[in-house]
């Protein structure tokens, strides 16, 4: 069984300091969501308010036709089924990976099956004998969701649980879970500060700055479409461009540029890097040469600010040879005054 | 406000009832911990007594009290610091036997080492010409050698911690060793000192049996000797001495403060004694050669003694190790005893005092500390008039068996208890949590998560309290039931009536379990813990 998520004007202050103000959001049944935000941002305090840990000074917490939280009610964690991963884990130290995952499962006949069932789910059946202390962070992990899983939760809640891994490893065990986690059809809210792995593990991303939700969307909509500077800059590399109007497009020190909004003078024109490319000779100069191997990215003076260009090819330019900074086509955003 | 709730089974209501109970608990056991100070403060007060504290015979006593109390403290601070420091950071022959070696008179009662050293010396003693010592100076020694370790285990473990960064920081910024010792290392391992010296300072203000035996009237021979005579002075200067207490406890509580050391991954810096290095060696090794062997030595060789002697009226060897056996298992029951009951009765309150903003918690934890300065002599007169002069049904419970664990466990609770909050604060919230989001209810927490986790740490706090009773006689001796011998008692009946082959049999039984007890709850934790650098 798998309900929607609803989180409708949740609102917090610890002191006088507002933790949360307002935040609404809704998790369709079956779907994931990632929960993107710098840290000290609230993502946290949402989480641990919808698993219970904590209460909203206001707002209204539901799964399903549930209500867990509102103005008179304040359903227990223990009694709310949804599944918590974690940030490293939280296995309990003095049992073992089985032991870990038949916790949540009252004693019965089933709950060994299960356990061996969820297990294999994660592909440690032959780990089940092991204490934490013998596992790798990776295995951990796996450990911990299939401890979040086996008691059947309606929602599944995951605090940055692949941000102690290893880069390598952090990208395969992300994989294998959220794959996982997709065959399972289970509603999952998925907690990062890292924009890459929001959105490679989100069909939906909300992404949350100072206590609010300042946009919500898919991860093509929030990379192309940004509602403003910060976040265009939170999701990956910009270039913000001076710009006037002109013909319904954007004129700017690069050339004309479509836009999706309406522009006005003193606009500013968001162009990804990938979205630019060089030409030699003209008024910039190459400032640094960063080569990545699958690409390269260019420092590029001359044009006001300091423009950042992405090509997938190997270096053409040197530092302090002279070229051209020309739009290669792609979506461009611009943000008002 | 919070939401109101309408179901009876949420959050809040829950948070509410959890909280009552070890509130509760903990505000009845700070109460009873204060209780028999507070009765000795009222019955002192309106027995008008307080005036034969100004008289003459109350100030020398004190006087000399505090002149033994701060001449140990002082040297326990040169002894202890100075072997911790060569424990831990310089390259002396054999520094991990020394590390623990140098812990070992911990397990020496101060009554043992002062018995050992009046038959070792004088007139039909091992060494016939020396003089047999007493008074201020026989005290003194054997009070530094029982106490320094108080000292030593303290700054042992802050030079270990003590990240070698900031000393390499200050030799590269151009201090010399002095002034690096002195502007870096110093500061580093004040709080373990000052913390140390101050329990030492406690520890003989409260010290009965070594004045006892060396002759030396402190304020604590005073007072046992005045409890049955002169009830009003007995009360009046156990007041003072407990006064005394608390105000030196309330210092160090100020002093002790420190700075949480951060963790180095690097081991600590060890220095090299160059020429000194066997000498120094010579003199640590025949130093704790001698205070760790020759009690036993002496005890040995005097029970030996007596029970070969011809013609001898002393029972054999196996009648008096037949006699060690209803003393000893006596001690190690109260003692378990105690320990258990410390551990499992202060639990609420460790539970309260761990989380950061309890009040109760904070009360219940002053209260707990403030029984433990109580020299453990007056803390068991209180309690004698207390109960004496209570109903019938109390009054009965004068010289029994729970009446002597009951002061025990105020006297030491102070052991359990630090113990035990450490325990409860060092398990992270995350696990508690864990075990909620699925679906374990409070009690199945504290059965699957609570007690597995923490229960080992309220185990080896219990254990602390177990060695301090083993090693307990004051109280022993006021309130033990008729009839009730522990080793302690034993020796010290022996050591008055000059029994010297008892004292000798029994003081080896003592230490023996004293050692292995201190082996097993002390120093072996510590091993794990401040292993020598390499």
């Amino acid at each position: 069984m798998t309900s929607t998520l609803n989180i409708r004007n949740v609102a917090k202050k610890f002191g006088a300091a507002p933790i949360l103000r307002g935040v609404s959001l809704e998790v369709p049944a079956g779907s994931t969501c990632a929960l993107l935000g710098p840290s000290g941002c609230g993502k946290t305090t949402l989480l641990r308010m919808i698993a219970g840990l904590e209460q909203p000074d206001h707002g209204e917490i539901s799964v399903g036709r549930r209500v867990l939280t509102d103005r008179s009610t304040a359903i227990a964690p223990e009694q709310r089924r949804i599944g918590l991963v974690f940030q490293d884990g939280a296995l309990f130290p003095h049992l073992t990976v089985a032991e870990n995952v038949g916790y949540g499962l009252p004693r019965s006949k089933e709950a060994g099956q299960r356990t061996a069932e969820v297990l294999g789910l994660v592909e440690l059946e032959e780990y089940a004998d092991r204490y934490p202390d013998e596992l790798s962070g990776g295995q951990r992990q796996r450990v911990a969701v299939a401890r979040a899983l086996a008691p059947r939760p309606e929602v599944l809640l995951l605090d940055e649980p692949f941000s102690n891994l290893d880069a390598d490893l952090r990208e395969r065990v992300r994989h294998q879970v959220m794959e996982l986690l997709d065959e399972l059809r289970i509603t999952t809210l998925f907690v990062t500060h890292d924009q890459e792995e929001a959105f490679v593990v989100g069909g939906r991303v909300a992404v949350m700055r100072r206590g609010q939700i300042i946009q919500q969307g898919s991860p093509a909509e929030i990379y192309d479409h940004p509602v403003d500077a910060w976040l265009a800059r939170f999701v990956g590399e910009a270039n913000l461009l001076p710009a006037i109007s002109h013909d319904g497009a954007a004129l700017t020190r690069v050339g004309r540029i479509p836009t999706a909004s309406a522009v006005e003078h003193g606009s500013l024109v968001m162009v990804r890097p990938e979205y630019l490319q060089l030409r030699g000779g003209g008024e910039g100069v190459v400032k640094s040469v960063d080569f990545f191997g699958h690409d390269t990215a260019y420092a590029v003076e001359g044009y006001g600010e300091t423009l950042t260009i992405r090509e997938l090819r190997a270096p053409r330019f040197g530092v302090g040879d002279r070229v051209s900074v020309a739009y290669a086509g792609g979506t461009a955003v611009a943000f008002p005054a | 406000m919070r939401a109101v709730s309408k179901s009876p089974r949420t959050a809040a209501w829950q948070a509410k009832a959890t909280g009552a109970l070890p509130k509760t608990a903990g505000a009845l056991v700070g109460l009873l911990f204060l209780s028999p100070l507070a009765y000795l403060a009222i019955e002192a007060t309106r027995a008008g007594s307080l005036s034969s504290i100004a008289e003459a015979q109350a100030i020398r006593p004190l006087l000399r009290s505090l002149l033994l109390a701060t001449a140990v403290a002082t040297i326990t601070v040169l002894v202890g610091t100075a072997l911790a420091w060569l424990a831990t950071r310089s390259d002396i022959p054999g520094r991990r036997i020394l590390a623990v070696a140098a812990a070992l008179p911990l397990a020496i009662p101060s009554f043992v080492a002062a018995a050992a050293l009046r038959a070792a010396l004088g007139v039909g003693g091992l060494i016939p010409w020396l003089p047999r010592p007493s008074g201020f100076w026989g005290a003194l020694v054997v009070l530094v050698v029982v106490t320094y370790p108080y000292v030593y285990l303290p700054v042992a473990a802050a030079l270990v911690t003590t990240p070698p960064d900031v000393e390499d920081a200050a030799r590269l910024l151009g201090d010399t060793p002095y002034r690096m010792v002195r502007s870096v290392i110093v500061p580093q391992i004040r709080p373990a000192t000052v913390s140390g010296a101050l329990i030492v300072f406690l520890y003989v203000l409260s010290d009965f049996g070594a004045v006892s035996l060396m002759r030396y009237d402190t304020l604590t021979r005073q007072i046992y000797s005045s409890r049955l005579a002169d009830t009003d002075t007995a009360l009046a200067l156990g007041l003072l001495l407990g006064g005394l207490a608390l105000a030196a406890a309330t210092v160090e509580r100020r002093l002790s403060r420190s700075r949480a050391p951060y963790n180095s991954a690097r081991k600590p810096r060890s220095y090299q004694l160059g020429r000194t290095r066997w000498p120094v060696f010579a003199v640590v090794a025949s130093f704790l050669g001698t205070v760790i062997a020759a009690p036993a030595v002496v005890f040995l060789v005097w029970w030996l003694r007596s029970s070969l002697a011809a013609g001898s009226t002393y029972p054999s060897l196996a009648e008096s190790l037949a006699a060690l056996v209803t003393p000893g298992l006596n001690t190690v029951v109260a003692a378990c005893v105690a320990g258990l009951s410390a551990a499992v009765l202060l639990l609420p309150a460790a539970y309260l005092a761990a989380g950061r903003e309890s009040r109760v918690g904070f009360f219940a934890s002053t209260a707990i500390a403030s029984a433990f300065a109580v020299p453990g002599l007056v803390l068991a007169l209180a309690v004698v008039y207390w109960v004496v002069q209570a109903p019938a049904v109390v009054a009965s419970l004068y010289q029994t068996f729970p009446l002597l664990i009951l002061v025990y466990v105020l006297h030491f609770g102070v052991q359990s208890h630090r113990t035990s909050v450490a325990a409860i604060a060092g398990l992270p919230r995350k696990y508690r949590e864990a075990a909620r989001m699925l679906g374990a209810g409070r009690f199945r927490r504290f059965a699957t998560v609570d007690v597995p986790l923490i229960g080992p740490g309220v185990l080896a706090g219990g254990g602390l309290v177990l060695l301090s009773v083993a090693k307990e006689l004051p109280a022993t001796l006021l309130l033990a039931p008729t009839g009730f011998d522990t080793l302690a008692t034993r020796v010290w009946n022996a050591a008055e009536g000059g029994f010297l082959g008892d004292v000798g049999v029994t003081s080896l039984g003592l230490l023996l379990l004293s050692g292995t007890l201190t082996w097993v709850l002390v120093l072996r934790p510590m091993q794990r813990n401040i292993s020598p650098a390499d």
